[in-house]
């Protein structure tokens, strides 16, 4: 008798208390770019159980998520690695401007799981590619025509004035983190990462981190999709609170 | 309307169409045209041979068939790639890659077309009546000579079905190709990869409409001409 009045008791509390809270539990499907993969994740695990939201996360290059966002227009919040696919959801539509921000920093490194030098200057790095980086090697990185990692890989290359040299020794991947799995396996002589993507595997390291000014600042921005549900901004606003930045700078990103 | 047809119908075909088209037939053609010998004889031993352990031979020849693509390619890549165990030795041993390059993209259509070859071979070898290799064999002709003069000539029809089959399939590979030699434009970058990039850049879509276009035609060309080639063999062999 004792159990069921609780049971009955715990019913309709479970039935009340979403109603008279602000905001009922809501499934928020989060589109991020792959670089983010195990800090999101982590956040969002910290998220779901600090605010009862579902969260849903789904990574890929910014490119291909953006494509997505634009033929099914669904979905809470987009995090890019760069802002053109932010300015180009905007353009479209499909995503609200007033609600960009900055939400983390990173930096583009050469990185291998194979070479053992590392360089400080420019001179130095060109000499190790000279070495290493033959007509028949190839050097990982994400598609330059889309992929925001190899958008910047070919400006950080091209600033370097090594560009022509070495566009022909790309083995080009679909995301960054597929760049980093062909260097982490060993396929490739090397290959350009963010510097957060080496926090995630321990045999890759950093060759040479490419000067700042040797390519467009790498911005994360977040923004929140046109149909976003109100949970969705209240998630946007959390990234730039100091427990998720803790987050994302113990993986290795710089605070926006 | 007619400025997106103008787009679409106009400047047939660009230079990464062309590109990926004649990348697609090369990779295609060298994969199948070099699994076609062990082909024959895998076809000709399943068809004519009774041996322990056939059954799984016959399993293994048909995987490829059944496995998801991304499979194949992960163990190509594990079985040849620069730390895989046949990979390392070649590279070693003769300074010879697979891996990022269009041979490897060659060897992945070579596997998963494999199965096609085979069981067109098989069934075609099955059909010749085993009285007339008697005969021959009894008018002296050796084992070799029985193969070559006898079953290569009347097992045409079906080697040539098996292989156009294993061409047309491998022009449209994409999930063992982009896994195990990645998406290099010029090297490794087919038709179908070509239309998956094309697709992941915002505002690819006429880019990727082009190339589908590109791909039908090429497909019912490939129809047409397989039918052609098997009505003339058949009249030749006078069957």
């Amino acid at each position: 008798m004792l159990n069921r009045f609780v049971a009955i008791l715990l019913a309709s509390l479970v039935c009340v208390f979403p109603a008279s809270n602000a905001m009922a539990a809501e499934r928020l499907v989060i589109y991020a770019a792959s670089s983010l993969t195990d800090a999101l994740t982590e956040i969002a695990d910290a998220y779901e159980a600090e605010s009862e939201h579902q969260m849903v996360l789904s990574f890929a290059s910014s490119s291909a998520l953006a494509r997505q966002v634009e033929s099914v227009p669904l979905g809470d919040v987009y995090i890019s690695a760069n802002d053109d696919w932010i300015d180009y959801l905007a353009s479209g539509g499909y995503l609200v401007p007033s609600s960009v921000r900055t939400v983390a920093r990173n930096r583009l490194v050469f990185a291998s799981s194979v070479l053992t030098e590392s360089a400080e200057t420019k001179e130095e790095f060109t000499q190790i590619l000279d070495h290493h980086l033959g007509p028949d090697d190839r050097m990982a990185l994400a598609d330059p025509a889309h992929v925001p990692a190899g958008i910047y890989g070919e400006q950080a290359m091209a600033f370097l004035g090594l560009w022509d040299s070495y566009k022909g020794r790309a083995a080009v991947t679909d995301n960054v983190r597929a760049a980093l799995a062909l260097i982490e396996r060993g396929e490739v002589v090397g290959g350009i990462v963010y510097e957060s993507d080496l926090r995630v595997v321990e045999t890759v390291q950093p060759v040479f981190i490419f000067p700042q000014e040797s390519h467009e600042p790498i911005r994360y921005s977040a923004g929140a999709l046109a149909n976003a549900h109100p949970a969705g901004e209240q998630f946007l606003d959390h990234l730039t609170t100091e427990p998720a930045q803790k987050i994302l700078q113990s993986h290795g990103f710089i605070a926006p | 309307m007619t400025e997106m047809f103008s787009i679409l119908f106009s400047n047939w075909p660009n230079a990464a169409e062309w590109e990926a088209l004649s990348l697609s037939l090369r990779v295609s053609a060298i994969g199948v045209g070099s699994a076609l010998p062990l082909a024959v004889m895998t076809g000709y031993g399943l068809a004519r041979w009774q041996f322990p352990g056939k059954a799984l031979v016959e399993a293994l020849v048909h995987l490829p068939l059944i496995l998801p693509p991304v499979v194949i390619g992960y163990l190509l890549l594990v079985i040849f790639g620069a730390k895989g165990v046949v990979g390392a030795w070649l590279l070693e041993a003769f300074n010879f890659r697979f891996i990022f390059s269009w041979t490897g993209a060659a060897l992945t259509i070579a596997v998963l077309s494999f199965p096609f070859q085979v069981r067109a071979i098989r069934l075609a070898v099955e059909a010749i009546d085993p009285k007339l290799e008697e005969a021959a064999s009894l008018l002296g002709a050796g084992p070799v000579d029985r193969f070559f003069s006898l079953i290569l000539p009347l097992a045409l029809p079906g080697i040539i079905a098996g292989a156009v089959t294993a061409f047309s399939a491998g022009l449209g590979e994409f999930g063992a190709i982009i896994t195990f030699v990645s998406n290099i434009p010029g090297e490794t970058r087919t038709l179908p990869l070509a239309i998956y990039s094309a697709l992941q850049s915002p505002g690819g879509e006429i880019a990727a409409a082009r190339l589908a276009l590109l791909s039908i035609g090429l497909a019912l060309a490939g129809l047409i001409a397989a039918e052609a080639l098997a009505r003339r063999t058949r009249t030749r062999l006078g069957l």
